[in-house]
């Protein structure tokens, strides 16, 4: 038997029950459009008086209406953890995809303006030379192409290095690493972890008063999301309430607190930048955690600057450059040095070998530290053509017409140089470009097999979580149906309580 | 198979298909703007490794055809100038077999050394053409004339000595030619008072030294004439050297322009578009995009709310 008022208070709480569900269904449709917004739903439940007593007969257990026992959203922690870990590959193929176009477009030979259109035309230019050697104009000719092919080294040089500086910083210059990708992003990571480990504290705080802090899970989840594309995160949930967060078994945030840093230091010519963990007080955890990133946008900013030689990276092509500086002056140089140039001082010009200048040089005018970036024509060559030896070692001194070397520089173009590994120069450069552009394709094809799953299963993961209208606007009729029903009931209640008193006065 | 569609699930669906749409639009409009298959090796490797040594073979054959060129318009000028001496060559003989003849006076002897005289200063000037800057007859001496008169009735040959003098040009791969023949061979020299003499040049001044003398000797004379057709024959057997080797010439450029054209079909095929294709592809693409646009516009708008 219940107290006469009783029929009121049940009448009340479901009219307050029924309020709160159509503020949920409000709410949701408030939020239909926000991102990372999981929609909400009332767990009810019937409320019971929850008097137990031991003895069998005395336990009643009288339903008292309903009550929502908690708002929960709809989440489905699998399928998350799954799109998590597809995004991170995502995240590390765009990235990897994105900067190997850049270095197809820095290396660019298709077009036929590339490093092979230069060579072509410097053998070209010697060609002509060797059928009349002691034209001036010819000579010159030479001299431009060959400043036109150096040109062409150094500036495609730079841009890769400059590509690389943009990611890594210059490891010789520490202070470029402030506006490089690796640190923007490892200080963005920082700043994500902290906000995860306050929102976890907040969340605990809440969760042990009884709330459920829907707005904070879902802030937390889109921050995870968002931590997912920088690295191949481990998220474990904890039954308090918190998140724990850790990186190949070095753990990242504990509970409310951040227990794992990463901070960005200068390394060396293979890995200009290297990454680190830190505890909070500076002392180092993991002293390069290159090894641990090997997903995430991070780790393919970290390949992509590396050294690895099984992948494409920025590193190797600069190499492949230098190796070509290198054996190609060689090669001319070798052979400009054994022929002979004209003394156009003397009267008439004469061929002569006092001063046998070196054809291709460093900024120091020697050949000791050739490379891509560090090739020059010589300026006395420059200054004076006719010191190129296009003469044979073996002609007379007034024998100028005899361009019997210039002929062998020619004929490089079908030498093949041991040190290019047994390939021509022009062959070299293709076999260079077709090895980043395969390399590139497979980073493509895996870049779009990896958008298509993620796409799927952000369909998916929206499908759990997402604010469908039909179904709020049928739930909506359906409480507001059983709020008109509750009301009616307060008032028949109502109603009798009247009679009742009626009845005593 | 049932599913839960939400509003953004279809929102975000209907997005996915239209940047696909529109992707494949642009790569389209891309191809036929460009008039190329792809822009990047990565695109089609295989396809760029044919276009890259295609550029390699073309830019040889560029090279080798203009030296073909050049070697060309240099045996052309030498040709030309050996053709210029030949009346010079058959009226010398003329005179040398008059000169034998008994009548011939002392005067006559004297005006037939003169025109002698002449064409020996003819071939001396014809030794020294030039063919731009390069004066072609001295081997490979170019800079300076190879002909010259240091002694008065002399012509002193100062070039390359013949076997030492080529110049060579490639006009294919690893082969080159000889373009050119040196004076001495051809020609010939008289000085160091006839301690160097050879060929036409020194035959003649031997003849035209004995037509001088107060007292020719008329056996040197036909002796010298005998040497003459040697002489002769060595500048008709020069001329038909330069006029095989512009045959030879001719043959390769032929090679190299065929070449050319089949390289330039092989790239051709590796990298160019096949229009009409992509102009279809590219309608039927944008008609794709048309419905897409209309149908999404249909889904996207209903509810329940638009019933209640």
């Amino acid at each position: 038997m219940t107290s006469t008022l009783f029929g009121i208070y049940n009448a009340q709480r479901s009219l307050s029950l029924n309020q709160a569900v159509i503020d949920i269904i409000n709410n949701n449709i408030a939020n239909i459009n926000t991102p990372g917004y999981s929609k909400q739903r009332a767990e009810i439940a019937q409320l019971t008086s929850g008097s137990i007593s031991t003895i069998a007969e005395n336990a009643t257990q009288d339903s008292m209406g309903a009550v929502i026992e908690s708002i929960s959203r709809n989440r489905d922690a699998y399928l998350d953890t799954y799109y998590r870990n597809e995004k991170s590959d995502f995240s590390y193929y765009k990235e990897l995809n994105e900067n190997s176009l850049l270095i197809e477009d820095i290396v660019s030979e298709i077009d036929n303006t590339g490093i092979n259109s230069s060579l072509n035309e410097f053998y070209q230019s010697l060609s002509e030379l060797a059928s009349n050697s002691n034209d001036y104009v010819l000579r010159n000719n030479v001299v431009q192409k060959a400043i036109a092919l150096t040109t062409k080294l150094n500036t495609t040089y730079t841009q890769l290095e400059n590509l690389r500086e943009s990611l890594v910083g210059d490891y010789t210059q520490p202070n470029t690493l402030d506006s490089s990708k690796v640190k923007v992003i490892a200080d963005d990571i920082n700043d994500k972890l902290g906000s995860i480990a306050d929102i976890s504290n907040t969340i605990i705080i809440s969760s042990s008063q009884g709330n459920a802090p829907n707005y904070l899970l879902d802030q937390r989840d889109k921050l995870l999301d968002e931590i997912s594309e920088y690295i191949p995160v481990d998220i474990t949930e904890e039954t308090n309430g918190s998140v724990s967060i850790s990186l190949g078994g070095t753990l990242l945030v504990s509970g409310k607190t951040q227990t794992g840093f990463f901070s960005v230091t200068s390394g060396d010519i293979d890995n200009p930048a290297t990454l680190q963990i830190e505890n909070e007080s500076g002392g180092i955890i993991v002293s390069d955690a290159y090894s641990l990133v090997d997903s995430g946008q991070l780790g393919a900013v970290l390949e992509m600057a590396g050294s690895d030689s099984t992948k494409l990276t920025i590193k190797s092509v600069m190499d492949s450059l230098d190796t070509l500086a290198v054996e190609f002056s060689d090669a001319i140089n070798t052979l400009q040095l054994s022929g002979q140039y004209i003394d156009s001082t003397a009267s008439p010009p004469e061929l002569a070998t006092t001063v046998m200048y070196n054809f291709f040089v460093d900024d120091n005018g020697l050949t000791t530290d050739i490379s891509a970036k560090n090739i020059y024509v010589n300026s006395n060559i420059v200054d004076d053509p006719y010191f190129i030896a296009a003469a044979d070692a073996s002609s007379g001194s007034e024998e100028t017409g005899d361009g019997a070397n210039a002929l062998l520089m020619a004929q490089v173009r079908d030498d093949v140089l041991a040190g290019l590994g047994g390939a021509t120069a022009e062959q070299y450069i293709i076999n260079t470009v077709s090895d980043i552009g395969s390399k590139a394709s497979r980073i493509s094809t895996n870049y779009d097999i990896k958008n298509n799953i993620t796409q799927q299963l952000s369909l998916k993961r929206e499908s759990v979580i997402g604010v469908n209208l039909d179904e709020e606007m049928a739930d909506l009729i359906r409480f507001q149906r059983s709020y008109e029903a509750s009301a009616r009931i307060f008032s028949v209640v109502d109603q009798n309580i009247k009679i009742i008193l009626g009845m005593v006065g | 198979m049932y599913q839960r569609i939400t509003n953004n699930y279809t929102n975000e669906s209907v997005l996915n298909n239209l940047y696909s749409n529109r992707s494949a639009l642009i790569e389209l409009q891309k191809q036929i703007a460009s008039g190329k298959k792809f822009e990047r090796t990565s695109e089609d490797v295989l396809s760029s490794i044919t276009i890259l040594s295609s550029n390699n073979s073309l830019g040889r054959l560029d090279s080798y055809l203009k030296n073909i060129e050049t070697a060309k318009l240099e045996i052309e000028t030498a040709n030309k100038a050996i053709l210029t001496s030949m009346d010079s060559i058959h009226k010398s003989r003329e005179l040398t077999v008059q000169a034998l003849n008994a009548t011939s006076g002392t005067e006559e002897l004297n005006m037939m050394a003169e025109q002698l005289e002449q064409v020996i200063e003819q071939l001396k000037d014809l030794g020294n053409t030039k063919y731009g800057t390069k004066y072609i007859f001295g081997g490979k001496e170019t800079g300076e004339p190879p002909y010259s008169s240091p002694v008065d009735g002399e012509i002193e040959y100062a070039g390359s000595t013949y076997g030492s003098h080529e110049r060579e040009i490639e006009i294919s791969e690893g082969i080159n030619i000889t373009v050119n023949i040196s004076g001495d061979a051809l020609f010939g020299y008289y000085y160091n008072s006839g301690a160097d003499d050879q060929g036409l040049i020194g035959t003649l001044s031997k003849i035209k030294e004995q037509m001088e003398s107060s007292s020719p000797d008329k056996d040197v004379i036909r002796d010298e004439l005998n040497n003459l057709d040697d002489d002769l024959t060595t500048v008709l057997s020069a001329q038909s050297t330069l006029g095989s080797l512009l045959s030879r010439l001719d043959i390769t450029e032929n090679i190299h322009k065929d070449n050319q054209i089949s390289i330039t079909d092989a790239k051709s095929g590796a990298q160019d578009i096949d229009f009409a294709k992509a102009i279809s592809d590219m309608q039927f693409q944008e008609a794709a995009l048309q419905a897409s646009l209309q149908v999404s516009a249909q889904i996207i708008k209903p509810s329940l709310l638009n019933y209640i």
